[in-house]
């Protein structure tokens, strides 16, 4: 049965072919070319007293119809880019601004969200950096997933604030959030998940001042009001990757918290756009207190320190990259830390396989190694391994308490440095595809 | 089961069936008529007829990088003939797609995009000193500026001198007197003398206050647009190179005759010009002028930096401009050393350096182009580094892309052309004001264009210049080994081996060896007399010492008539 299908396919192949050799010969080899090909011994006299001299009779590129068919899915896709080519170019002609990314004075750029609780958000990013003629810069973002996933967000900054190396930023902020995790405690298990939602309006001045080159401060205030309900998703409409229980209506309610923040950062790292030598110091400090009922009151303080080694037998641009970070809340006058604002691991900048938020305890601790070495100019491949734990006292931190995080992705850099960067986590409990313009170190 | 192989069995054998059509057709179609014409030989493609004046084509600086970088990339395996191709040259069985205009001679006719000039003709070396040029600008009088361009990596304007004449004006870079306004000068009379169509470019010294500014100038700066002002003018001349009494240092680019309408492209050809029937990426003028660029260093080259002008004739002239990124010059800083040696965004070395996780170095990273600068008029230039046969421009050409090996024989015979002393006549007219420099520039010059003539005449047979005489009864057959004419090879350790056939497969002569570059048969047998009039074929191998060097065979075809014998057809 086989061998007598694959006679007649064979039968028919030739059939076809046979089809197509004679169209070839009756199309194919009439085209014109300007160049003539019928010279040979036997018409050698016709063609010397040919009046049809060579240079009259134009060279063509003219492709048969066999190549035109031949050609067809060339042609399909090139159809199927134009668009890309038209709407380049209308960008280029009506909006070039937008072409030179932000060394533009202002610009839109439309903002995707894939994943996460909507699956899809949408908005902008607008930004002009040359309001008046001190050059004030404005960015607006938006992004709206449904109307309990979107955030709104507003900055505006004076540079050269009181001095040439002084900045004054005011920024402000509305989102909402229909589920966030809660995993309490560095063993917390993945089934013990509690879920959230937030609504939070939040407003902050900052003033940041650098000192000769490497020496950087600042100083913000700040005031938000958080609204915290049981997450309006259900078990069942969740996957299981993100299934939990609502928290218990105690930990339900409004926040109205003042803070007042300080950080102090010694850069002492070398390389643009790669950043390949050199160390960052950074020490924070950041005071809260509610302005409601509830009593809170504390004190977190952070510690972070970067360290740039070139791999020794290669050119700098190969490097390890080190990041230690330490995070402690403390209460104040007997008072409580709110939940909300515990230090946590899981994200997109720490223990990256982990979901987000996936551990938190008044204290966190995360060592990060990336190995960092250029793809091209404007990108770098970057293979990392995170390891963190949450802890309640510094007493709790043990070897065998890390949780292990590993994984590699693309940086993209621009004149300036960082740009976007595209990532792949893993860990034992799940693993994670980040996307994101915002640096980790 | 059974069922579901078959399926397999059958979807297999048409996608296999499929393929080998293909291929026979693309081999079918690589097989050529015969060689040779016993008519004239071509020497000209019309395609100045006339045509109503076609519309602007606007120019774009970021598309053409981007569908030729990216979509054209794309585009290639899915264009069968091209697949097809690609595997029949991996096996061994076709070669690559040869250009579609040039003649029997192996060479390209003149047209509205090539005129003969060095190679074909030598020009005197003022001729090629002078380039392009009939007038410079005045600088006696005043220069009006009838349009400016403030933003940009080149900020420059538009002046019409006092006997009418219109130029651009452009600048060097401010930490690099005299190196963009030279290079674009040299560059333009070396593309020149290689027959293209180039704009009249010339150095020029002009009075800062011997410019007035036209009513109704506009200017457009942060995306609006409003009257320019003196202090726009002060800020386009402001650290610029000045030479005697303060004057100012420009490169004056003189407007070409006709109008122009826009840019053509490396690919493709332009729609509403009847004229243009061969696609770009098949001219042989435009693929071998890659071999051009990669003497110059012509990183810079694409669509945006051509021009098409619709002449007072009716027709479309086809211009490469704008060589201010041509030898160390990039605008108006320097090259970086990658330059030439990948391109922008270059999947091989970036595949390689991926897989290699770091440890893979590309040469371009280990060098400070600051420790390479011996004078900041010539920038980064040197010989060294050139590699004539992975030269790349910063941005894919599909023109450069297709250059076959013969295409880069003949851009290498017009590197070649140009003498030591030629080479040394064009750099002086970049007017560098360091004697150093200029010696430099032209030493770097002679290298590369050295390296770049032994690179390709050893990877083709590079015999040339074919003359067929009758002389003391005999049929000469005499010609110009290039490698030798180069001094790339010894004459001593050349000799050259030829079979003679003539029409009928009869062959005359088999495996004979000469020691000079001219094959002698004699007439005296009565055979040609009768015979006549005959094609007589010849097969010529060099062979060099050299064990390296490629000993391919060129193929000349000569007719002998009453007339007398003539080169009719040439194989390589």
């Amino acid at each position: 049965m086989i061998h007598h299908i694959k006679i007649h396919g064979l039968l028919k192949n030739y059939r076809w072919f046979i089809f197509i050799f004679s169209l070839w010969l009756v199309i194919g080899q009439t085209k014109a070319k300007g160049q003539s090909n019928s010279l040979n011994f036997t018409d050698s006299t016709q063609t010397l007293l040919s009046k049809s001299h060579p240079n009259t009779i134009p060279y063509s590129s003219d492709r048969t119809f066999v190549e035109h068919m031949l050609a067809f899915p060339s042609y399909v896709f090139e159809w199927a880019t134009k668009p890309i080519d038209f709407g380049l170019k209308v960008t280029e002609r009506k909006l070039p601004q937008l072409l030179q990314g932000e060394r533009g004075p202002y610009g839109i750029f439309p903002l995707f969200e894939l994943g996460g609780n909507t699956n899809f958000a949408y908005g902008f990013l607008a930004f002009h950096n040359e309001i008046s003629k001190y050059h004030h810069e404005l960015r607006l973002t938006g992004i709206f997933g449904s109307e309990d996933y979107n955030n709104f967000e507003f900055d505006y900054t004076i540079p050269k604030f009181l001095n040439e190396k002084g900045r004054f930023k005011i920024d402000a902020f509305y989102g909402n959030d229909p589920s966030i995790s809660l995993f309490l405690g560095n063993n917390s298990n993945i089934k013990d998940r509690l879920l959230y939602s937030t609504e939070k309006v939040q407003s902050n001045l900052r003033y940041s001042q650098s000192f000769k080159k490497n020496i950087h401060f600042s100083a913000t205030t700040g005031y938000y009001l958080l609204n915290i309900e049981p997450s309006i998703f259900d078990e069942e409409t969740l996957s299981d990757a993100t299934k939990g229980t609502p928290i218990p209506a105690s930990l339900t309610g409004t926040a109205s918290m003042l803070s007042a923040g300080t950080m102090i950062t010694f850069d002492l790292a070398k390389g643009s756009p790669r950043i390949n030598t050199g160390s960052r110091y950074s020490f924070g400090l950041n005071w809260q207190h509610s302005l409601d009922d509830n009593d809170h009151h504390f004190l977190e303080y952070t510690a972070e320190w970067n360290q740039f080694v070139p791999v020794f037998f290669l050119p700098n641009t190969r490097r390890l990259a080190f990041k230690g970070t330490l995070r402690k809340a403390e209460s104040l006058a007997g008072s409580s830390i709110p939940f909300f604002e515990e230090p946590s691991l899981g994200g997109a900048s720490d223990l990256r396989g982990f979901s987000t938020n996936r551990f938190r305890d008044t204290g966190s601790l995360l060592l990060t190694l990336e190995y960092r070495y250029p793809l091209w100019s404007f990108a770098d491949i970057v293979l990392f391994m995170d390891e963190g734990q949450v802890f309640n006292h510094y007493s709790d931190i043990t070897l065998k308490r890390f949780h292990t995080s590993y994984g590699g992705g693309l940086h993209f850099l621009s004149a300036k440095g960082f740009a976007f960067r595209g990532e792949y986590a893993f860990s034992n409990e799940s693993s994670r595809l980040i996307l994101s313009i915002n640096h980790n170190f | 089961m059974d069922r579901k192989l078959s399926l397999t069995s059958i979807l297999g054998n048409k996608l296999i069936n499929l393929f080998s059509i293909s291929l026979l057709f693309i081999l079918m179609g690589c097989s050529t008529s015969k060689p040779y014409t016993l008519g004239p030989i071509k020497t000209f493609d019309p395609d100045t007829s006339r045509i109503p004046e076609p519309q602007e084509n606007e120019s774009f600086q970021y598309w053409d990088r981007i569908d030729n970088t990216i979509f054209h990339q794309i585009s290639k395996p899915l264009d069968l003939n091209n697949t097809v191709r690609v595997t029949g040259r991996i096996l061994g069985i076709s070669t690559k797609k040869q250009a579609d205009n040039i003649n029997h001679l192996d060479e390209v006719p003149e047209s509205s995009w090539y005129n003969y000039r060095h190679f074909y003709s030598p020009m005197l070396i003022e001729e090629i000193a002078r380039g392009p040029n009939t007038v410079s600008p005045d600088t006696s009088g005043l220069w009006t500026i009838f349009s400016a361009k403030l933003e940009g990596a080149n900020p420059g304007f538009f002046i019409e001198d006092v006997n009418g004449n219109r130029f651009l004006i452009k600048f060097d870079g401010t930490n690099y007197p005299e190196l963009a306004t030279s290079a674009d000068v040299i560059g333009s009379k070396i593309f020149h003398a290689a027959g293209y169509n180039v704009p009249e470019a010339t150095i020029t010294y002009f009075h800062p206050e011997k410019v007035i500014i036209a009513d109704g100038v506009m200017v457009e700066e942060n995306g609006e647009k409003r009257p320019m002002t003196q202090q726009d003018y002060n800020k386009i001349i402001k650290n610029r190179t000045t030479g005697n009494k303060g004057n100012i240092r420009a490169l004056a680019s003189k407007f070409v005759d006709g109008t122009p309408v826009g840019q053509w492209e490396f690919k493709g050809t332009r729609k509403d010009d009847p004229n243009d029937r061969v696609a770009h990426e098949h001219r042989r003028e435009i693929r071998g002028m890659r071999v051009i660029s990669s003497w110059l260093n012509d990183t810079d080259r694409r669509d945006a930096n051509t021009m098409a002008v619709y002449t007072d004739e009716g027709y479309i002239k086809h211009l490469v401009q704008d060589f201010g990124n041509t030898l160390g010059a990039n605008g108006g800083g320097i090259h970086e050393p990658i330059y030439g040696q990948a391109y922008l965004i270059d999947p091989r070395f970036m595949a390689l350096n991926a897989v290699s996780l770091g440890l893979y170095v590309n040469y371009w990273e280990t060098i400070d182009a600051q420790n390479y600068i011996p004078h900041p008029s010539v920038g980064y230039f040197r010989s060294e580094t050139l590699n004539p046969g992975n030269w790349v421009s910063v941005h894919p050409l599909p023109a450069y892309e297709n250059m076959t090996l013969r295409d880069a024989f003949w851009g290498a015979k017009q590197v070649m052309s140009f003498s030591d002393k030629e080479i040394a006549a064009i750099v002086k007219t970049g007017k560098l004001t360091s004697p150093l420099a200029e010696e430099y520039l032209t030493k770097v010059l002679i290298e590369r264009r050295d390296k770049i003539g032994k690179h390709w005449f050893s990877r083709i047979n590079p015999i040339d210049k074919f003359r067929a005489a009758v002389k003391n009864d005999s049929l000469v057959l005499s010609f110009s080994d290039l490698g030798i004419d180069g001094k790339f090879f010894n004459a001593t350790d050349t000799k050259y081996e030829y079979s003679v056939w003539i029409e009928d497969g009869k062959h005359l002569i088999d495996n004979q060896n000469v020691l000079d570059p001219e094959i002698k048969i004699s007439l005296s047998d009565n055979y040609f007399r009768e015979k006549s009039p005959i094609v007589i074929g010849y097969k010529v191998i060099t062979r060099r010492a050299e064990e390296s060097i490629s000993e391919k065979a060129t193929l000349v075809y000569v007719f002998l008539e009453k007339n007398g014998p003539r080169v009719v057809g040439i194989e390589r």
